[in-house]
């Protein structure tokens, strides 16, 4: 059967894109298992999935893709394999991140045809535009710029583009990005949907994964001390106005909305203060009541439920939400305070 | 002589009751009801009941006619285990866009009418909407609000603002919104299509900054030209350029004007207060929000949150829409003073009677008053 993407996209363009259905399919009809990659003619596989996966922990671009579509595709295929049984959604995210990039790179380079052809194989709708409206020549359905938009500021801000009738007028790079952005998240779905209850590694392979866990394992390790050198104890003077604006609000006895409430315990939590510290910053408050408050700072402290702990929402999301005070040019209210407890502790040194 | 019997809060169920017995199935219009969380709460106990799920619509209307809850909400997200008692366990699928029109959140003149303030550190009280006590200036205010044709027509109004968005610049179509009464102060405006379920959190907080005008910066919309400065797409575009080039020719009589920067901010800031929609941010980007069910009786007013179309709207047949209960006009008591007006009704402090539903009204929302039956 030909391949279909063979009409728009030559064969060699599919080692740029072994995220495509085509690609995907025509390795499968090589019906190669897993036992497979451990023989000789495969091991080139292993190793550039390996490569991809140390670039992810190294946090490093990874190399161009094998000129043998073949390889590359296999490559892909089983980089998404090692990532799930590893396990680690940051480690994911950075491959996710690192890949988006490289291939980024190539749609850029692509003629108007191609781009479409791939950014509607990312689920990414985007026409033509009839006619070029102030340079632009593309148009991307409104949700879907939305959904992938790299920045929420600047020339990228829905408020500042041209919106027409559910479609945003974009250029060529842009649309490139966009589709980085899309990527990103179709590898992520990718690897979160994979079964792997049912696969047999053979040893070597497993081998292979146990190693890389265990370098992820030390990397992640000092990527936490590295955070955790710049926060020792909290530091109220160094928080953002806009917590220090919830906290004296608080404080003062007058409501504070829900949205208010869960910045300030998510943000205090993250900074390093236990539950009891955040449940006396929150007493003074009008309609205080320690039970519920308890559930649900220890809900955001990830001590209830399924766990998961919760982040200070970022400036954007403040902003929208009314609680943004200040112009402080950074992107998250942590981001903030790390800074500024690192500026001052320099100063200190000096 | 019979003693005269007094409605209480208790006995109001009674009347829900009455209405959730003449409700069919029809009257229940939430799409794919099997998915959605259900959360009530009720007369004669505290607390929210969440966590419940209806297999069918049947059996949601079974149990609105056995409970007649004072409260019932549904959630705007689809689960694939909508009664999970952790919200991680739910299996989020994907949530309808929700926009919120309230005016609590918008200044109207009639709130000195009927809205009620009580400062909590020294116990001043007055009429009207204050953020700080003018008495002593404590900002712990306790507020009793209430809603008249007036804030309706406003809410309205912002209504169609945002209808108008809608279709011309997110491209959806009249039938793809679903708009009813909020049961109290306002409008939600549901939008279901699947290209919207999917939305995230930071794609909501986008629209959201765009039907609010949030974040405009006018350094980005504008460019250098003969010594001033220009829109960067000027007459003919869309989105904010063309509402803003439109407020300009307004203004001055030309839609593609050069100007210096401090006229453009004008423009700008007169742009965004004629156009930017007052919606509830919160309600938009929460994806896991709990919502008033259609069609079901809110609990502080006694009124329907009726399904409205635009021509509805347009019509301005609000109040027949969402009334529900008599207009009889029965005897009352009062405790103190009432608001000055509400729903469609001036109310004299001399008043001895009232419409049975603006009593209903009153008393469910906490005013001094007894309801003689």
């Amino acid at each position: 059967m030909p391949l279909k993407a063979e009409v728009i996209l030559s064969i060699t363009d599919l080692s740029k894109y072994p995220f495509i259905p085509e690609a995907l399919e025509r390795v499968k009809t090589l019906g190669i298992e897993l036992t497979d990659f451990t023989a000789k003619p495969l091991k080139g596989i292993v190793e550039r999935a390996a490569t991809y996966v140390r670039a992810a922990i190294d946090g490093v671009e990874l190399p161009p893709p094998s000129e043998d579509i073949d390889e590359e595709v296999l490559s892909f295929a089983l980089t998404l394999l090692l990532l799930k049984v590893i396990g680690d959604r940051m480690l994911t995210r950075r491959f996710a991140v690192a890949f988006s990039k490289r291939t980024g790179a190539f749609m850029a380079g692509e003629d108007n045809g191609k781009l479409v052809y791939i950014l509607d194989k990312l689920n990414l709708k985007i026409l033509k535009a009839s006619e070029t409206k102030y340079g632009y020549d593309h148009k991307v359905n409104i949700f879907d710029y939305v959904n992938n938009i790299p920045e929420g500021k600047g020339s990228w801000k829905l408020v500042h583009r041209l919106v027409e009738k559910g479609w945003v007028y974009v250029n060529k790079y842009e649309a490139a990005r966009l589709g980085e952005e899309a990527l990103k998240e179709h590898i992520e779905n990718k690897i979160d949907e994979m079964k792997i209850e049912d696969v047999q590694f053979p040893d070597e392979l497993y081998s292979l994964i146990e190693g890389l866990s265990s370098e992820w394992g030390r990397r992640l390790k000092s990527i936490r001390e590295a955070w955790a050198m710049t926060v020792q104890g909290s530091s109220e003077e160094a928080f953002p106005p806009c917590i220090a604006t919830i906290i004296s609000n608080v404080k003062a006895g007058k409501n504070v909305p829900h949205s208010a409430r869960f910045a300030l315990a998510s943000f205090l939590l993250s900074v390093g203060m236990n539950v009891e510290d955040v449940l006396s910053v929150f007493s003074s408050a009008p309609d205080f009541n320690e039970k519920i408050a308890r559930y649900q700072v220890e809900h955001i402290a990830g001590r209830r439920g399924s766990g998961k702990k919760y982040l200070p929402y970022k400036c954007e999301n403040m902003r929208t939400l009314g609680l943004c005070v200040a112009d402080c040019k950074v992107k998250h209210p942590l981001m903030y305070y790390w800074m500024t407890l690192r500026r001052r502790s320099k100063k200190e040194e000096k | 002589m019979m003693e005269k019997a007094q409605l209480t809060l208790s006995s109001a169920k009674g009347l829900f009751q009455s209405y959730y017995k003449q409700l069919t199935v029809g009257d229940i219009v939430v799409s794919s009801l099997s998915k959605r969380e259900f959360a009530f709460s009720y007369f004669d106990e505290g607390g929210m009941h969440r966590h419940i799920s209806f297999e069918e619509t049947g059996k949601l209307l079974n149990h609105l006619r056995a409970s007649s809850p004072k409260h019932v909400y549904y959630s705007t997200a689809y689960y694939l285990y909508p009664s999970a008692k952790d919200m991680d366990a739910k299996g989020w699928e994907g949530a309808d866009l929700v926009f919120d029109i309230d005016v609590d959140h918008i200044e109207t003149d009639c709130k000195s009418a009927h809205d009620q303030w009580r400062c909590k550190t020294c116990n001043t009280s007055g009429w009207g909407n204050v953020k700080a006590c003018p008495h002593c200036g404590g900002e712990a205010i306790e507020k009793r609000t209430w809603v008249c044709e007036t804030c309706i027509n406003v809410a309205r109004d912002e209504v169609f603002k945002l209808v108008e968005m809608l279709e011309m610049d997110f491209g959806l179509s009249l039938h793809e919104l679903f708009i009813t009464f909020s049961g109290h102060r306002g409008f939600h405006i549901h939008v279901e299509s699947p290209a919207v379920r999917v939305l995230n959190q930071d794609a909501r907080r986008e629209l959201i900054d765009y039907v609010k005008g949030l974040g405009i910066d006018i350094r980005v919309m504008l460019v250098k030209n003969k010594g001033g400065f220009k829109l960067r797409y000027g007459a003919n575009s869309s989105g904010w350029y063309a509402r803003i080039s439109r407020w300009a020719l307004f203004m001055l009589g030309a839609e593609d004007p050069v100007l210096n920067l401090r006229d453009w901010e004008k423009i700008f800031i007169g742009s965004m207060k004629k156009e930017a929609v007052a919606i509830d941010e919160n309600v938009t980007i929460d994806t896991k929000r709990l919502i008033r069910l259609p069609n079901s009786l809110h609990g502080k007013t006694g009124l329907k949150a009726a399904p409205f179309t635009v021509n509805e709207l347009e019509k301005g047949e609000f109040i027949e829409k969402v009334k529900v209960f008599s207009k009889e006009e029965i005897k009352i008591s009062t405790g103190g003073e009432l608001p000055k007006k509400v729903l469609d009704l001036e109310i004299s402090s001399t008043s001895r009677t009232l419409p049975f539903y603006v009593a209903l009204y009153l008393m469910l929302n906490g005013a001094p008053i007894k309801i003689n039956v």
